[in-house]
């Protein structure tokens, strides 16, 4: 009997859940990780309503304490979560793949401390945030690190002209264009000092040909056409490849990008045709 | 005109003169004087918007209204500078809702799209330029890449998300 008044008490702590008793820590881990109150907040309520436990959101916060340790962008981590959340991915295989793109990242600051000048990436944080994040994106498109060093040459570059690079080789890959192709034409466009601007402005033309249609066959060729390259067939070799109004031609003016549909006003920029 | 003399005043000059000044000082009728004078000014103030309402009255106001809406809808439509309305569709015949999602917001709240005919759901953002991933949400559970994106890139859980790059100064986002 004078047992009963502890067993009541250890019946009612049973009964608080426990997610509860230990959110104050896990928030404080999550900030004391990098991550502001709100993204803390805004994760738990997204790890609740998932159900997800305490435990995991522990694990993902002793993950971006050792970004924030060791100085790498905990946000792109936290992007990756959160994206991994809202498409319901299993809290398992968050964790994973979290894990990856932790390594992924270590390996990507390798990269650019390689290939960037230690100035730039120092006065651009931004820019070299976003050339950490495409070199993931290059690494997971299968552009492994020895062929992003045939890619980036010896000389070492501005941020953004790795990320611009970088970026390009990955969108190339990701339209399934072959790697050696990818380098060998970007290695030339970066020994020839093609801009940043036309480097991007090309991708979006080749990203717009592609998204209405267009054939992956003739990327190559255009590629190098917009690049001013000569093709080695000599003019007009290249058959098959687009042309009439809106062929990609060397030189082609800057702005490219996209264009409004029906050719002007404001906005109304399309894709995903209906 | 005043005089003046040195001649001191009788005791009668200032009886007559104490009687003269306990007199009424105003006439009669003064308070209904001044009452009509209140009622005449009250019925003018009246009159006043009646004599405002006239045609170019009506016109200027409705002109001062126009552009006053007009400003508004400029103000509400334009976008601020480097940011473009990028429009995103879908043709899913019979999804009950389709949202959007992708990096452009750090993956946080789904943007609705709007239902129209033949099964088309669409729906346009501002966005500024450089590249994003995203993803269209069916019933709110199935993940659908768009089956027209620039490209797609493998989100790392073992999917892809579908890739537009707005503008072609900018870099991913």
């Amino acid at each position: 009997m004078k047992r009963m008044p502890w067993l009541m008490l250890a019946f009612a702590v049973s009964l608080v859940p426990r997610a509860s008793l230990a959110a104050p820590t896990v928030i404080q881990q999550l900030t004391q990780s990098g991550l502001s109150g709100g993204q803390a907040g805004r994760l738990l309520r997204e790890a609740r309503r998932d159900h997800v436990s305490v435990r995991v959101v522990g694990q993902w916060a002793e993950s971006f304490r050792g970004l924030a340790r060791d100085r790498l962008p905990v946000t792109l981590a936290v992007a990756q979560v959160f994206e991994g959340l809202m498409k319901q991915v299993s809290p398992a295989r968050i964790t994973d793949g979290l894990q990856v793109f932790v390594q992924d990242l270590h390996q990507a600051r390798t990269t650019l401390n390689r290939h960037a000048r230690a100035s730039s990436v120092a006065r651009h944080p931004r820019e070299g945030r976003q050339a950490l994040s495409d070199l993931v994106i290059a690494q997971r498109s299968g552009l492994k690190v020895r062929v992003l060093n045939q890619l980036l040459g010896s000389r070492r570059l501005s941020v953004r002209r790795v990320a611009v690079f970088v970026q390009v080789a990955a969108d190339l890959r990701n339209w399934g264009m072959h790697r050696q192709k990818v380098v060998g034409i970007l290695r030339k466009a970066r020994q020839k000092g093609v801009s940043t601007r036309k480097l991007l402005s090309l991708d979006a033309s080749l990203a717009q040909r592609l998204a209405r249609g267009g054939g992956q066959q003739q990327l190559g060729a255009d590629l190098r056409r917009g690049l001013g390259f000569t093709s080695p067939m000599g003019p007009g070799g290249v058959s098959g490849s687009f042309s009439g109004p809106g062929g990609m031609a060397p030189g082609m003016p800057g702005g490219g990008g996209m264009t409004p549909p029906g050719g002007g006003g404001p906005g109304g920029m399309s894709m995903g045709r209906p | 005109m005043v005089s003046e003399s040195n001649k001191p005043l009788s005791e009668s000059d200032v009886d007559a003169a104490l009687k003269r000044w306990s007199g009424p000082v105003v006439a009669p009728d003064f308070a209904d004087r001044v009452m009509r004078e209140i009622e005449d000014r009250k019925r003018q103030v009246m009159r006043t918007p009646r004599r405002v309402i006239r045609p170019w009255a009506i016109a200027a106001a409705v002109m001062v209204l126009v552009t006053a809406v007009l400003l508004r809808i400029t103000a509400v439509t334009s976008l601020p500078p480097g940011m473009r309305l990028v429009r995103f569709a879908l043709r899913v015949p019979h999804a009950e809702r389709v949202a959007l999602a992708g990096s452009f917001n750090g993956w946080g709240h789904r943007i609705a799209l709007h239902a129209h005919r033949h099964g088309l759901w669409t729906v346009k953002i501002p966005l500024r330029a450089g590249q994003y991933t995203y993803v269209f949400v069916v019933n709110g559970h199935h993940i659908v890449p768009d089956p027209h994106a620039e490209g797609y890139r493998p989100d790392g859980f073992g999917g892809k998300n579908s890739l537009i790059i707005v503008g072609s100064s900018g870099v991913a986002a």
